[in-house]
Formats: structure tokens, C-alpha cells, sequence
């Protein structure tokens, strides 16, 4: 089935087709909200919420870019706006200390997970910052305006994310052999 | 800005392509939000339907009412004026030469209209030449 046929029988309700678009791509997109929610719980409602408009919204795609990156998109704005209602972006700098004892002692084949866990253990701000743009490809300016935030306070709290995560990786050596 | 380091375009390369599976009953919540809304859509379709039919019903009872009531003025025109409350302005375009009787028969010859309509009244029933010979006898004034 291709990418066309999946959006057209979307287009119609068809249940089936639905489910084959979810089937190919919860898993990418249940991934990038994990980048940025920590718990399981909230990052798979937040899946579902996605779904839900991208199944919905589906007539305002007009093909001219990729169906997947749209569909991350709508996915990383519902990720932001879940953590946006827990959480205050104005606040800049976040401290947080670390518990490398929690790390986990990862074989080479739990390596994506344990860069995850890694990113989880940096402060929210940190770690949405560093996705936005490290991950995401998006420019200060833009994750400043997606989370209403100077420009000047993304670029800070980028430096204090990588920082971070290189201390981390580097007190982690053993367990994320990069 | 520090620069991009090894270690984070690592980190980069492999979080960009991380995958999850979800739970197994996250499709089946995501088909009951999806039937939720399937069901709020036939609602509000049934909704819309049935405001558009009251008020066709509304209007029908409105054009219905208004075509028994306004073709049947049973009222005489003593009982409107009562009505208006002796008002000349609200029923004088109305009723001209009902009023213009009336202020005859009560003999109220100058309230409103002036003398020229208790005399156009008097002559209403004569041909031109006698209204002319009356009007003649009232003098000038009553021609203007």
C-alpha cells in the first residue's frame, strides 16, 4: 500500500487503513514523544492525542512536504503543549541534580535506550530545548517561539544541556561507549 | 555557543531514529476517542437538522397567523382611535375622513385638521359646482 492510498483511504474514515498508518508509524512517533516525556504513561496519550488529529486534520495536508515529518509536526506541538501546561519555560535555567547511581549499567544493544535515560535525566527545559534543536534541526529562533522564550534563553540553556550530557556520558563511560 | 562534539552528534544520530512500541490497547483507545467524536458528529448533525426544522414550523405558524389575523380587521375605527389613545398623529394617515366625521358629528371643528375637512366632508357627496358654491359662501380662506 502506498503512502497515497494510506492518505486517501484515511480520508475516508476507513478504519483499516487507520490502522495500518499507525501500525507503520506509532513506533517513530511514540519514540519522539518519549524524547521528550519522561514517563511512558503520558508519552503514549500523548500518541493517541496525535493520532487523533492527524486522522482528523488530515484534509489539511496538501502532499507538498513529507507525510511523516507532518505528522511529527503535529506530534512534537502536542508534546510541547503537554509539557507546556506542566511546566513554565520562563523559568531559564533549571538545576537538577543527577542520580548516576539510577543509571543503568546498558549492554551496547540497549544503547539507544540508555542515550533515552540519559535525556530523561536532564531538567525538562534542557532536554526540550536540546530535542528542538539538537534532534529536531529547529533554529533558536523557532524553538524561542514554540516555547515563548527569548532567543538568548534557548541558546543558554542549549549550552547547559550539552554540558550536562557530556558529563553525564562522561561519568557513564563504561555503560554508553559512544 | 560550545561546538557540537562528538559525543552529542552521537547522541543526535541515534535518538533521531529511536523507536517504541506502544502498549497493545493504546489502538483501541485511540479507536474509542476516534468513535467518540464519530458519535458527537451525528449528534450535532441531528441537532442542526432539527433546528432547521422548528424553524421552519415557526415560520409557518408567523405567515399563518399573520395571513388570519391581518385580512380580518373586525375593529371600527371609533375603537382603534380608543386603542391609539385619541392620538390624531398615529391614526390621521389611517383614517383621514373617519376622523374628519367624527370631529363633525361632535362638532370639534378646529382641533387638528381644520375647518377644510369638516367642509370637505359637508360637500363630500356634492358635485363640484355646489361644493364650489358652498365653499364660496365659507368665503376664500377655506380654499387654501
Amino acid at each position: 500500500m502506498t503512502e497515497r492510498e494510506i492518505i486517501r483511504g484515511c480520508l475516508a474514515n476507513d478504519r483499516k487503513v487507520q490502522k495500518k498508518l499507525y501500525d507503520l508509524y506509532s513506533p517513530v512517533l511514540m519514540g519522539l514523544c518519549r524524547r521528550y516525556i519522561t514517563k511512558k504513561e503520558d508519552a503514549e496519550e500523548i500518541l493517541i492525542e496525535s493520532f487523533y488529529k492527524i486522522f482528523s486534520n488530515i484534509r489539511q495536508f496538501k502532499g507538498k512536504g513529507s507525510f511523516e515529518g507532518w505528522m511529527k509536526r503535529i506530534t512534537v506541538n502536542e508534546s510541547l503543549m503537554f509539557l507546556r501546561k506542566k511546566y513554565n519555560f520562563n523559568v531559564g535555567l533549571e538545576s537538577s541534580q543527577v542520580d548516576l547511581k539510577t543509571m543503568p549499567a546498558a549492554e551496547q544493544r540497549l544503547f539507544e535506550n540508555d542515550i533515552l535515560q540519559l535525556l530523561d535525566h536532564l531538567p525538562t527545559g534542557y532536554r526540550t530545548i536540546f530535542n528542538l534543536y539538537v534532534i529536531e534541526g529547529y533554529t533558536h529562533r523557532e524553538v524561542a517561539e514554540k516555547l515563548n522564550i527569548s532567543i538568548n534563553t534557548s541558546k543558554s540553556q542549549l549550552i547547559h544541556a550539552k554540558r550536562r550530557l557530556r558529563e553525564l556520558i562522561k561519568k557513564n563511560e563504561p555503560a554508553i561507549a559512544c | 555557543m560550545l561546538n557540537m562534539g562528538k559525543d552529542i552528534e552521537n547522541i543526535r544520530a541515534h535518538l533521531r531514529y529511536y523507536r517504541e512500541d506502544p502498549s497493545e490497547k493504546s489502538w483501541s483507545n485511540l479507536v474509542r476517542r476516534l468513535d467518540q467524536d464519530k458519535g458527537k458528529i451525528k449528534l450535532s448533525i441531528v441537532i442542526r437538522y432539527f433546528s432547521i426544522a422548528a424553524s421552519i414550523v415557526l415560520l409557518l405558524g408567523l405567515m399563518t397567523w399573520f395571513l388570519i389575523y391581518s385580512g380580518n380587521d373586525t375593529k371600527s375605527w371609533e375603537e382603534k382611535l380608543s386603542i391609539a389613545g385619541y392620538n390624531p398623529e398615529f391614526t390621521v394617515y389611517q383614517h383621514v375622513p373617519k376622523i374628519n366625521a367624527w370631529y363633525v358629528l361632535h362638532d370639534w371643528s378646529r382641533i387638528y385638521e381644520g375647518d377644510i375637512h369638516k367642509h370637505f366632508i359637508v360637500t363630500e357627496n356634492q358635485s363640484d359646482d355646489q361644493r364650489y358654491e358652498y365653499l364660496q359662501e365659507k368665503g376664500d380662506s377655506v380654499r387654501q
